[in-house]
């Protein structure tokens, strides 16, 4: 009995650690290849001047594409402040997905808005369209609020497409902070011809705690709560390392649904966001991808690393409980969707790297954790750990963790250094220190659950209450 | 007492199961990395800082004595120059900072306060750090080296930038084009009779800038282009015949509408509608159906921009009723024929979708 | 007397050059750096003319244009722009706009245009 438990237990240890060491070389390519990639986009775009771009009439127009549900608390400034956006041909088009608040209200008051008959037709089906607005100030012109019974995100974007006037599309959260230039950056992408460019994404922020005016980003803070903090490092392993990296190789799986740029003819051709998963954005994209591969049309997907998309996380545990619960279940939605890509070579990155890597890594890796903590728990009880080696693996794994992090930490003050004040480094040093004790567990948990709701069949979004953006130094609008 | 120590550590380490080894092995490994990687950051962050606060002071600097030299009549030009020079070009810093700033102002500026700007930095000696960038090798010195001489018409021997022009990299390439098209008298595009790689639409874009904002010669007859062995070339040639009226080469331009490269077809519709060719839409309209989608669209804005309603209606019966895009674009273009029918189209589209569905 | 103009312009090298060279010509300039301090200056004072870029933070020069010409359409306004695209421009002249200088600009033509429409 005594022999068969220790077997069981060399064995287990063996398997654990081959996985981690998996991940870890895993991690150790991403970041190496992600080093490489932002270095030579610092330097390409050392002396762009853009006077150039603004005057073209050969960049393609944008429609950008932004669902509102009962966001009335900033609505007004958010649009004012996406119609100064820096570009030279652009339209808006806000989607009022049947919010219950004022929005649409306030909407129509201050930008002057009355309805207009606007030729439309469903190349996605969508929920029913109330009304559609255009302003009668020229200085609006380029507004457009459609009113749609309510749907959802993935329905009300959906209804977007059906309804904008060009052909890419720009799809982002209605609160989220653009930076001037962001349409600029994320374009360039599709104007380097070679092979179709379908999409290109940026890399998102944490706006928590910043310094926010009528929808624009005046001063960068780190945030106040630790729950947010941790995102800022999150956000870097993710954007700056991980995506960075899959970028170099067009493994990109994800574009957020926070902010993305698609071609909009190949986004009705896969057949607009899919409304029946909580991982649309994902889902969205893997579908464009399959869909080019099996039409084997040569095609690629652009990133962009310069910080152009601010966007307000969660800063409670319940709710940050409930996103991860739901980005699981999106996870594990898209994967099972498309498992047929999954290993197979006709899919040559995406089949061979990408799907098996959010599989075995992205999905797979709470619960294989979570198994481990169950095994040390039951070999605790068994009265069988080896305290020494437990502590010295345990040892390992937090010196790693907290290795990834600092990298991570040394690529943002490489590239972007958005957090300028000194004492900032430290609090981030500190952030990552408690991480894998304070945060990542409750990470880990939800990623558990979140499959766990999967099984019993919950599909619904989880209701992100924000706070809203304002922050006490926020100066009152007059 | 060490020899103890270092025995008593020797035993007890080679007494530890393998995997403890190595879970230390690794811990001091990658504390070691983090602890490094954290002075970097904090090494980093010193250097980036007091960098830019010598940069903001070299920029404020340069905002005040660029703008008196500019447009203070009464600025001793030639004794402020030297000073400037003597105090504030010593560092490799203040130089950077000063190339930038000078190229900042001239990219804003044009006229008279342009070239006084090329001449003080000539004056200022930076010409000669430009030229060290360029021999420097690494592409990214060398492209911006290019930019900043082809920005401020200083030139160079040919062979020198000539080497560049079909670079693998994207941003030499271009930067190399753009020195001889800025610094051109006349045939500002002869660089595309060597070119060999693809022009790409982000090249496209800066070449037609500067042929608008730099070259003062005369425009270039684009239709010697028109047979280039790149179609991004052909492409490119036929949209400036538009955008230059070269009204001459329109029947240089009417095999390309039967091209069998859709973007070229539609680059040369495009170009002739701007052209304001009317014979054009003889041409296209008995021919809609053959089209791809892409070219439909520009047939029918072809006809908004240059037909009447009687050509409308005879692409009417042509597109297929499921065909929604061109549907839609077709009516809207209907609604802005007949005006005061507007609301008709509308209601009756929308009668149509509800018994479709 | 002292013409007072109102310089909308977001580029700190612009506003410098700007100012500079009005100053130079004799006029009261005073500079907004965005949209919003821009609508501010105009509630509060009247101005001999309006100098405006188009792409500003926070509010756009178009709806700017659009509050001048409710309030006070005979304040002249200049466009100073990196537009060149022609709707861009038909779009400013529609609203009202008495001139529109693309960048990048001759301070010295600009001057005289300044001059022109304050004479």
């Amino acid at each position: 009995m005594g022999s068969a438990l220790s077997q069981f237990t060399e064995i287990a240890s063996w398997l654990f650690l081959i996985y981690g060491s998996i991940i870890s070389s895993g991690y150790l390519f991403t970041a190496i290849y992600s080093l490489f990639e932002i270095r030579d986009y610092k330097r390409r775009n050392n002396f762009e001047d853009d006077i150039a771009l603004l005057q073209s009439l050969n960049l393609p127009a944008i429609s950008i594409l932004a669902p509102a549900f009962n966001e009335g608390l900033n609505i007004v400034e958010n649009v004012r402040s996406l119609l100064t956006i820096n570009y030279p041909s652009f339209e808006i088009v806000i989607i009022n997905d049947g919010s219950s608040d004022n929005s649409l209200e306030l909407l129509i008051k201050e930008y002057e808005l009355e309805p207009k008959n606007i030729l439309y037709h469903n190349f996605v089906e969508t929920k029913e369209i109330k009304n559609i607005y255009k302003s009668t100030n020229k200085a609006f012109r380029n507004l457009t609020v459609v009113d749609k019974k309510n749907g959802g995100k993935a329905d009300a974007l959906n209804t977007g497409i059906n309804i904008c006037q060009h052909e890419v599309i720009c799809c982002i959260d209605v609160d989220c902070i653009l930076e001037n230039d962001a349409m600029l950056k994320l374009i360039k992408p599709f104007l380097n011809n070679g092979n179709k460019v379908i999409a290109s994404g940026g890399v998102i922020r944490v706006a928590n705690s910043c310094v926010i005016e009528d929808g624009r980003l005046i001063e960068v803070k780190l945030p106040d709560t630790f729950v947010a903090r941790v995102q800022v490092l999150e956000y870097f392993r993710a954007f700056l390392m991980g995506r960075m990296a899959w970028s170099r190789v067009d493994g990109l799986l994800l574009i957020s649904g926070a902010f993305g740029m698609f071609d909009k003819q190949i986004v009705i051709e896969a057949g607009g966001y899919n409304t029946n998963t909580v991982g649309e954005d994902m889902e969205l994209l893997v579908r464009m991808r399959r869909m080019m591969q099996e039409k084997n049309i040569p095609y690629t997907v652009g990133f962009v690393p310069d910080p152009l998309c601010w966007t307000e996380v969660p800063q409670t545990w319940k709710v940050l409980q409930r996103q991860r619960n739901r980005w699981t279940r999106g996870t594990a939605e898209t994967l099972w969707l498309h498992k047929r890509m999954m290993f197979n070579p006709k899919y040559k990155v995406l089949g061979m790297l990408s799907t098996p890597f959010w599989f075995f890594f992205e999905w797979l890796a709470p619960l294989i954790e979570f198994t481990g903590i169950i095994f040390f728990l039951v070999l605790l009880l068994l009265n069988q750990i080896s305290w020494p080696v437990f502590l010295t693996f345990f040892l390992a794994v937090y010196s790693f963790a907290f290795l990834f992090s600092v990298t991570a930490l040394f690529f943002e003050e490489y590239s972007f250094q958005q957090y300028k004040k000194p004492s900032y480094i430290f609090r981030l040093i500190g952030t990552a220190l408690l991480e894998p004790i304070i945060y990542h567990p409750v990470i880990m948990w939800s990623a558990v659950m979140g499959n766990f709701d999967l099984l019993r069949g919950k599909n619904s979004w989880g209701v992100m209450s924000r706070a809203g953006l304002s922050n006490p130094v926020k100066k009152q609008k007059d | 007492m060490l020899y103890i120590g270092i025995s008593n550590f020797d035993s007890l380490w080679s007494d530890l199961p393998w995997i403890m080894k190595w879970n230390i092995l690794f811990s001091l490994v990658f504390l070691a990395l983090a602890i490094s990687f954290f002075a970097v950051i904090i090494w980093i962050r010193i250097y980036k800082n007091i960098r830019n606060e010598k940069k903001k002071k070299q920029q404020e600097l340069l905002i005040d004595f660029l703008n008196s030299f500019l447009f203070d009549e009464d600025f001793d030009k030639e004794s402020q120059i030297e000073y400037f020079k003597k105090e504030h070009l010593k560092s490799s810093l203040e130089i950077k900072v000063t190339i930038k700033e000078i190229l900042h102002f001239h990219e804003n500026l044009k006229g008279e306060s342009a070239r006084e700007l090329e001449f003080l930095f000539r004056k200022l000696g930076l010409v000669d750090f430009i030229l060290i960038d360029l021999n420097k090798g690494s592409w990214y010195t060398t492209a911006r080296a290019i930019n900043a001489l082809s920005e401020l018409g200083i030139e160079v021997p040919d062979h020198k930038i000539e080497v560049y022009l079909n670079e693998s990299r994207n941003e030499v390439r271009q930067q190399s084009q753009l020195y001889f098209l800025k610094l051109a008298e006349e045939n500002p595009l002869a660089f595309l009779n060597k070119t060999v790689r693809p022009l790409t639409t982000w090249q496209q874009i800066y070449i037609e800038n500067a042929l608008k904002n730099f070259y003062k010669g005369t425009p270039p007859d684009f239709s010697q282009w028109l047979e280039h062995d790149l179609s991004s070339v052909v492409e490119f040639s036929i949209r400036m015949i538009a955008r230059y009226n070269q009204f001459e080469h329109i029947e240089k331009l009417l095999p390309y509408i039967k091209h069998h490269n859709d973007i070229i077809k539609w680059e040369a519709i495009n170009s002739l509608v701007s052209l304001e060719y009317t014979e054009l839409l003889e041409i296209i309209i008995p021919d809609f159906m053959n089209n791809s989608k892409l070219i439909k669209l520009q047939i029918l804005e072809a006809v908004k921009l240059l037909g009447s309603y009687e050509d409308l209606k005879r692409i009417g019966d042509q597109i297929e009723t499921t065909d929604w895009e061109l549907r839609i674009k077709y009516l809207n273009i209907e609604q802005d024929f007949l005006p005061d029918k507007k609301e008709r189209i509308y209601s009756q589209f929308m009668l149509e979708k509800q018994f479709s569905i | 007397m002292m013409k007072k103009i109102l310089v909308i312009e977001d580029n700190p090298m612009v506003i410098k050059s700007l100012e500079f060279k009005l100053k130079r010509d004799g006029n009261n300039v005073i500079i907004a750096n965005d949209g919003r301090e821009a609508m501010k200056h105009l509630k509060e004072t009247v101005f001999d003319l309006i100098l405006t870029d188009l792409m500003l933070p926070f509010v756009t020069g178009n709806e700017l244009i659009s509050y001048i010409k409710k309030n006070t359409p005979d304040t002249p306004i200049i466009v100073l722009s990196t537009s060149t695209q022609e709707n861009i421009i038909m779009d400013a002249f529609n609203m009202g706009v008495d001139d529109f200088i693309t960048k990048p600009f001759s301070p010295n033509e600009l001057s005289l245009r300044v001059k022109r429409l304050l004479g």
